[in-house]
């Protein structure tokens, strides 16, 4: 039986009238990829932000291999292996591609030889090893989303929260990113869980897939279950088709 | 004469950080609190701490000995004479306040900064309240009745005599012909001098071979010096209008590029701290000063007072501030003692009659020239690290006061 | 020609002074206007050191205003970190006003003389019709020199670290990048090129005053805007510009022009912002933070 390397329990975000975040449990094991979907607006940044430590939750509480990290700033957390990408890959642009790499490994890895045997490893893996060094700010937009993962992992996280990874990419690049992301988990002991909008990236990847709604969780299943889930249809309905309905 | 304003270096940085500290630090008066009645107030507004607290704190310590030595002597018909302080910081906004201040403790006259930016604020306060000011050296023609008023006058001499006079010393003593002219263009002071000396020279029938301009804050002169060294040949003099620390800066770099022409000058480069280390062997600038600070001044009770104040302070004096300083006090007292009264106006026409008035130093205005145009000069010569009187001087003509 | 070797003496001062105000705005966003009071103290360690051996004074000013930058950080710069630009800006004029005071209570404001070189290294050779000054040379090899190393140090580890935190603070400490120890370097780097820069510079005037380092540093913050806020080799290509710009103005101005030179020199600093807002090469302080 395998443990959950992330978990949250009854997290809860108010803003000025919007409850963001209302009572979610989440739980990601080592090796699985949990997908995060929900209608704009439903509150996954949101959570995602609360898990990472960009936010504190009003209440609600959030654990890393079993250690309550929810006291612990950002940049604790992902000393410990809790790493996120972001919306914009926002990789370095002055840094050559394994520079930028390198920058993630050397915390843990100590040694900058270390690092860097690291990074090539990646790069290869990635299938970016010639362009290893070019400037992060000469890349095409897809290949800095790519950069930006590898350098997450590099990191060696053991949690990995992926925001968006395919918004803007095209169908080349999106299925690149997702062998890459499959890859991987496959490969590494390591939970993931991707926030996407595109059902495509989200049904092909994830083991599992969380939904919310209105800050709440509405359903948590295989991706088959999900797509059947009668809860589901109606919050995208709705949303989709703009008039909602109690 | 004057204090060069030092506009170019009290910078963004330091005049910024001035006013915070303004803000934050307490008006520092100074001295003895005035007994009123029983005493006459004389007001020190001067940059006791910042950049001028070089100058102003020698020029101080000379305003208390004068003070001493004429309470020694009785004082002002029989009353005490008091010397108060405010400290302006050095910062030019600060003058006019510190001059307030002193007035509003009974202040019957006001030493101020030998500068016309620095020492006109305070000069203008106390131009409004009908009370006498006298800058310790501006080399501004504008302190006194063209300028700031009728109740302001200067200890300093004008940077257009300035300029004549090493024209002719020059041209006469030293037979030189062709003169190049280099001005720090950062001060009005700097501009007269230079002025006064082109058209001495002129006059004088010198060649003028070439000129440049450069500030006071420039860290290299290199492009001035590669056009100088472009000449044919190597001007006799350089009539060099600029102050130190920058006009160190730039004698000392015309010299390691092998520029060995005589350098005429202006007390704002007296002194020996500035080469005492880089250049120990300097030779062959001149200056016209007031007095002479080195221990060979023509007059007696200059090299006297030159011993006292070294005595009592320690340390040698790098100008001629402190001995105008004296005189500034003397001048005060002997204009009240001349009038009979205390009153700005009263003093201010005593003091209009000064005609080589034998204070430390031979003092003269009239009704209109509040800055002295007859003080004989002395020209002190650098030789071999050494500053050395080479006699009085007297202008033979005088260039006109104001650029016209 | 002769121009040329100003162009290339000035501008050497010039980036010597604007790499060590580029590292620390590229690390903490600071506009450090102490920087030119590091040099200041610089100059005095040189004026103290009197007779002793040039390499050991030298040595003494690199350790000192090391050291001075540091302990700056730690004491004044860091506790500030997170507040508004304002607000460190403030603190960097609090500091550099301190040490002018100090300056003027230890030494006096009246400046005092020194000779950083010995006298054999202080005069002109003529190469050619050229007059090159030792002095130049100096100038120009210890910048190239440190230059070099810079650029070296930069591939480093520290170095990699230190550009990533330049580009985005938040990410690289996110990526596990110290703050604190990022921050130090850059403060201690840029208290060497200062203490570089203040020998160069007391070479150069021959006298070290309170304000010493005032006017330098000015025109180095000119060099860095126009290089492109936060770029190294924007703040160096800044600087020779300036250089190019302030000679050549110098020698081509009419004399009655000649008065205006820095007037002349801020019309083209404008001009050339007015051209690329952002400086000649793009700095990342004008792009999105976060
Ligand atoms: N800082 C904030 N202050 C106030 N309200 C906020 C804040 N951040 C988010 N919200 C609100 O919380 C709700 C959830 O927003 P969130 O960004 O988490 O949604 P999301 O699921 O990521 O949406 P999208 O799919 O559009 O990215 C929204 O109603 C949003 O307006
Ligand atoms: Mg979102």
């Amino acid at each position: 039986m395998t443990e959950d390397i992330l978990s949250a329990t009854g997290l809860v975000r108010r803003f000025a009238g919007v409850t963001a975040v209302d009572d979610v449990d989440l739980s990601v094991r080592t090796g699985e990829i949990l997908g995060l979907i929900g209608p704009n607006g439903a509150g996954k940044t949101t959570l995602v932000n609360l898990v990472t430590g960009f936010d504190r939750p009003d209440t609600g509480r959030v654990f890393l291999d079993g250690h309550d990290i929810t006291r612990l700033s950002a940049a604790q957390r992902s000393r410990r292996g809790l790493v996120r990408t972001f919306q914009g890959a926002r990789i370095f642009g002055r840094l050559t591609v394994r520079e930028n790499l390198v920058v993630s490994a050397l915390p843990r890895l100590g040694s900058r030889r270390r690092a860097e045997s690291r990074a090539d490893e990646l790069l290869e893996y990635g299938e970016v090893t010639a362009l290893r060094m070019t400037p992060g700010e000469r890349l095409s937009a897809g290949t800095q989303r790519i950069v930006g993962l590898l350098r997450a992992v590099a990191a060696q996280p053991s949690a990995l929260l992926i925001d968006e990874p395919a918004a803007g990419l095209n169908e080349v690049e999106s299925d690149q990113l997702s062998r890459l992301l499959s890859a991987i988990s496959e490969n590494m002991e390591i939970g993931m869980m991707i926030i996407e909008h595109d059902m495509k990236v989200i049904m092909s990847l994830c083991h599992r897939v969380q939904v919310l709604n209105h800050g709440r969780t509405i359903a948590v299943g295989s991706p088959d279950e999900i797509r059947r889930d009668p809860a589901v249809l109606t919050a995208y309905l709705g949303s989709s088709s703009g008039n909602a309905h109690a | 004469m004057s204090l060069r304003t030092r506009r170019s270096a009290l910078t963004v940085s330091a005049t910024t950080a001035l006013l915070l500290l303004a803000a934050c630090g307490s008006p520092g008066a100074g001295g003895a609190s005035p007994s009123g009645a029983t005493a006459f107030v004389i007001g020190y507004a001067g940059g006791l701490s910042g950049m001028l607290e070089g100058f102003e704190k020698p020029a101080l310590e000379a305003a208390k000995m004068a003070v001493e030595d004429i309470n020694r002597d009785g004082g002002l018909n029989g009353k005490r004479v008091e010397l108060i302080t405010q400290d302006t910081k050095s910062d030019i906004d600060q003058g006019g306040p510190a001059g307030q201040a002193l007035l509003a403790k009974g202040a019957g006259a006001l030493l101020v900064t030998a500068d016309y930016n620095f020492g006109g604020g305070a000069a203008r306060a106390a131009q409004a309240a009908g009370v006498v000011a006298v800058s310790v050296g501006a080399g501004s023609p504008k302190f006194g009745v063209q300028g700031i008023g009728p109740l302001a006058f200067t200890m300093g001499t004008s940077g257009a005599g300035d300029g004549a006079l090493t024209a002719e010393w020059a041209y006469e003593k030293r037979a030189a012909r062709s003169a190049y002219v280099l001005l720090d263009d950062t001060t009005d002071y700097n501009k007269d001098q230079c002025r006064g000396f082109q058209t001495r020279w002129r006059e004088l029938g010198g060649v003028l071979a070439g000129q440049d301009t450069f500030k006071n804050g420039d860290a290299s002169i290199s492009p001035q010096i590669t056009r100088m060294k472009s000449l044919p040949k190597t001007p006799d003099v350089i009539a060099f209008c600029s102050y130190a620390p920058g006009g160190a800066v730039a004698l000392g770099q015309l010299r390691s590029a092998g520029i060995d022409s005589l350098i005429l000058t202006n007390s704002g480069m007296d002194g020996t701290y500035w080469f005492e280390k880089s250049m120990p062997e300097l030779s062959g600038v001149a200056l016209p000063v007031s007095a002479s600070v080195w221990g060979d001044d023509p007059a007696e009770e200059v090299r006297r007072f030159v011993e006292r104040y070294k005595e009592k302070t320690g340390s040698q004096p790098q100008n001629m501030y402190p001995v105008l300083a004296y005189a500034a006090v003397q001048a005060i007292v002997q204009a009240a003692k001349e009038s009979g009264s205390t009153k700005g106006a009263d003093m201010a026409e005593a003091m209009n009659k000064f005609t080589d008035k034998q204070l430390l130093i031979p003092v003269s205005f009239t009704k209109d020239t509040h800055i002295d145009v007859r003080r004989p000069a002395r020209m002190l010569v650098l030789d071999q690290g050494k500053w050395k009187t080479d006699g009085l001087r007297s202008l033979k003509k005088a260039p006109p006061l104001f650029a016209e | 020609m002769q121009y040329l070797i100003d162009v290339l003496s000035q501008g050497s001062l010039y980036a010597l002074c604007a790499l060590g105000i580029a590292l620390t705005f590229g690390v903490m966003r600071l506009i450090n206007f102490a920087h030119g009071e590091f040099m200041m103290v610089g100059g005095y360690v040189l004026v103290v050191a009197g007779d002793i051996p040039v390499w050991a004074a030298l040595l003494s000013s690199v350790i000192i205003v090391g050291f001075l930058a540091v302990a700056t950080e730690r004491i004044a710069f860091r506790p500030v970190r997170n507040a508004d630009p304002e607000t460190m800006l403030v603190t960097s004029f609090a500091v550099s006003f301190l040490l002018q005071s100090l300056a003027v209570l230890l030494f006096g404001s009246l400046g005092r003389s020194v000779r950083v070189f010995p006298p054999s290294i202080t005069g002109v050779m003529h190469i050619g019709g050229l007059n090159i000054r030792w002095l130049d040379i100096i100038t120009v090899a210890v910048t190239v020199t440190l230059l070099v190393s810079l650029m070296a140090f930069m591939k480093t580890r520290h170095g990699v670290e230190l550009r990533a935190a330049a580009e985005n603070f938040t990410v690289a400490r996110l990526l596990g990048v110290k703050a604190n120890q990022v921050i130090g370097t850059a403060f201690a780097i840029s208290g060497v090129f200062a203490a570089a820069t203040s020998i160069v510079l007391a070479a150069q005037r021959g006298l070290v005053e309170p304000t010493f380092g005032t006017t330098t540093m000015l025109f180095a913050f000119i060099a860095v805007i126009v290089g492109g806020m936060g770029s190294l080799p924007g703040a160096v290509l800044g600087a020779y510009a300036l250089g190019l710009i302030s000679v050549t103005s110098q020698a081509l101005l009419p004399l009655g022009l000649r008065q205006f030179r820095d007037a002349f020199i801020f019309l083209v600093v404008v001009l050339i912002l007015l051209l690329r807002p952002e400086g000649i090469l793009r700095g990342h302080a004008a792009r999105v933070r976060i």
